[in-house]
């Protein structure tokens, strides 16, 4: 029931996290252009989170040493191009860090544009390698809405924390509240294609046999307790951000959210590797 | 040597002794764990009641002995990220271990579960169809060692012409996800493809 792919489940996790940290970050700076909010420390963090992931995802590997050869299938298979999209995502951040360290007065817009673009087609580039026709669990569209909702919810109350932690003494309050707002939105977002993913996922486990082992009863049989924590921790997670984020915008004092993000990243997190862990898991193959 | 090489199965003469296993085991020296052939059991069937108030059984069961069937369309192929995984132009499927990643992905998609991971390499192996007894105008071990001539092999096209047009049987996946070089011959017994009359009953042998 409980996957023991845990190179996996970091490697994706991670990426989807840092994804989402890019993406929201990124809009969020590019919608209050010059407002005095800061938003500077997102892109290191994602960037070291994309090498980690990375790294989880080499000892995966049978014989990580030829991982070098893993980008030359990239016309027919969707490994191929996860491999590379991850790849480029973690160059183009990486650029970004670079630039805006050596012209921190500069926005350095285009590659802050080209690493929302890159990343948003790392995130369904993922979801395109598990989308196989002989697994048909994997095979539906709540893999779609699974990895988009972690990208979003990871993301926004990471966002949140680094956010509020460098925004402590800022002078623009107004602004800094209408970014709570921005990661608050993102978060219920998130939730909700999560909840969407929760749902279509059940359709498809029911339609999945092998061995005469139906993939829902297995869950319903020994996967009940996963699924309510997974379901609890992230709502208590994005429950308690949403709640301060709202404070904050009305208090206009974005300092309130640090120690209620850290709790709730920590419960995001948890549920969501929880969650991936079911979800490699739940892996049940047609055919003989 | 063939171009298009396939096996043919007549499920009315296998008896399920595993035999071509131990067979392409032993010639090939696998370690544990690791079976380039697979002989499934498919069985199932209960009591039913007649109108007269009394019973009968519908019970049946059946083997089917598989291995990698060198599909012309291999998902193994087009989803290995290294090209490692290739058809070569004997039109064998096989790995070649100077690229495999040991990823395991091909294994994710198989619906034949061919793509073995041998632990020890940490890379992909899986049947090649005795390359090295073909070239020799010999047949492969697991045929060779059928002792109720059950499994043939061939190029697809005589094997066609001989035992007729391929048919697929429960618990076979859908042929056209990988179009597999394989022929089955059903017994009285045969489910339909997609039926979920049974279940495959010994899965810790496969």
């Amino acid at each position: 029931m409980f996957s023991s792919e845990w190179s996996l489940v970091l490697f994706t996790v991670l990426t989807q996290a840092a994804v989402g940290i890019v993406v929201i970050s990124e809009f969020t700076r590019l919608l209050l252009k010059n407002s005095g909010a800061h938003l500077k420390w997102q892109a290191p963090a994602a960037c070291a989170l994309t090498a980690l992931g990375l790294l989880f995802s080499l000892t995966h590997l049978g014989t990580p040493l030829h991982s070098v050869f893993t980008i030359l299938n990239l016309g027919s298979s969707w490994l191929s191009r996860e491999i590379l999209v991850v790849g480029c995502f973690f160059a183009v951040i990486l650029l970004l860090v670079l630039q805006r360290r050596k012209a921190p007065e500069k926005g350095a817009t285009p590659l802050a544009i080209a690493s929302i673009v890159v990343g948003l087609g790392a995130v369904f580039i993922m979801t395109r390698v598990y989308l196989l026709p002989t697994v048909p669990v994997w095979n539906s569209i709540a893999t779609t809405f699974g990895f988009f909702g972690t990208m979003l919810l990871s993301g926004s109350v990471a966002c949140g924390l680094i956010g509020s932690l460098e925004n402590r003494s800022a002078k623009n309050a107004e602004s800094c509240s209408s970014m709570a707002g921005v990661f608050c939105v993102s978060a219920l977002v998130g939730l909700a294609l999560k909840f969407i993913g929760i749902v279509l996922s059940m359709i498809a486990l029911n339609n999945t046999d092998n061995y005469g082992m139906n993939a829902l009863h297995m869950v319903a049989d020994k996967g009940v307790d996963g699924l309510v924590a997974w379901i609890v921790m992230v709502c208590a997670g994005i429950g308690l951000f949403s709640w301060f984020a709202l404070k904050a915008m009305g208090t206009k004092q974005i300092k309130l959210i640090a120690s209620p993000a850290l709790c709730a990243l920590a419960l995001v997190l948890a549920g969501e590797i929880i969650g991936r862990l079911m979800f490699y898991g739940t892996y049940m193959r047609i055919g003989i | 040597m063939l171009k298009r090489p396939a096996f043919y199965i007549d499920t009315t003469a296998c008896t399920g002794c595993k035999t071509c296993m131990i067979a392409c085991i032993d010639k090939h020296d696998l370690p544990d764990g690791v079976l380039y052939r697979r002989v499934s059991e498919y069985t199932g069937g209960a009591w039913t009641r007649l109108e007269a108030g009394t019973y009968e059984q519908n019970v049946f069961s059946y083997y089917l002995s598989i291995s990698c069937n060198h599909c012309q369309n291999p998902i193994c192929v087009r989803s290995c990220p290294t090209t490692a995984m290739h058809k070569d132009a004997n039109g064998i499927v096989s790995v070649d271990h100077d690229k495999c990643v040991g990823c395991r992905y091909c294994e994710w998609g198989c619906p034949y579960s061919a793509p073995q991971f041998n632990e020890k390499l940490g890379k992909m192996t899986k049947c090649d169809f005795c390359r090295d007894d073909l070239e020799q105008g010999k047949a492969p071990a697991c045929v060779t060692a059928c002792p109720t001539r059950a499994l043939h092999y061939g190029e697809y096209a005589e094997l066609v012409a001989k035992f007729g047009e391929a048919q697929i049987i429960a618990p076979m996946p859908d042929p056209s996800i990988t179009q597999p070089n394989l022929l089955v011959k059903p017994g009285r017994n045969a489910q339909p493809a997609g039926s979920k009359n049974g279940k495959i009953s010994n899965p810790e042998e496969v």
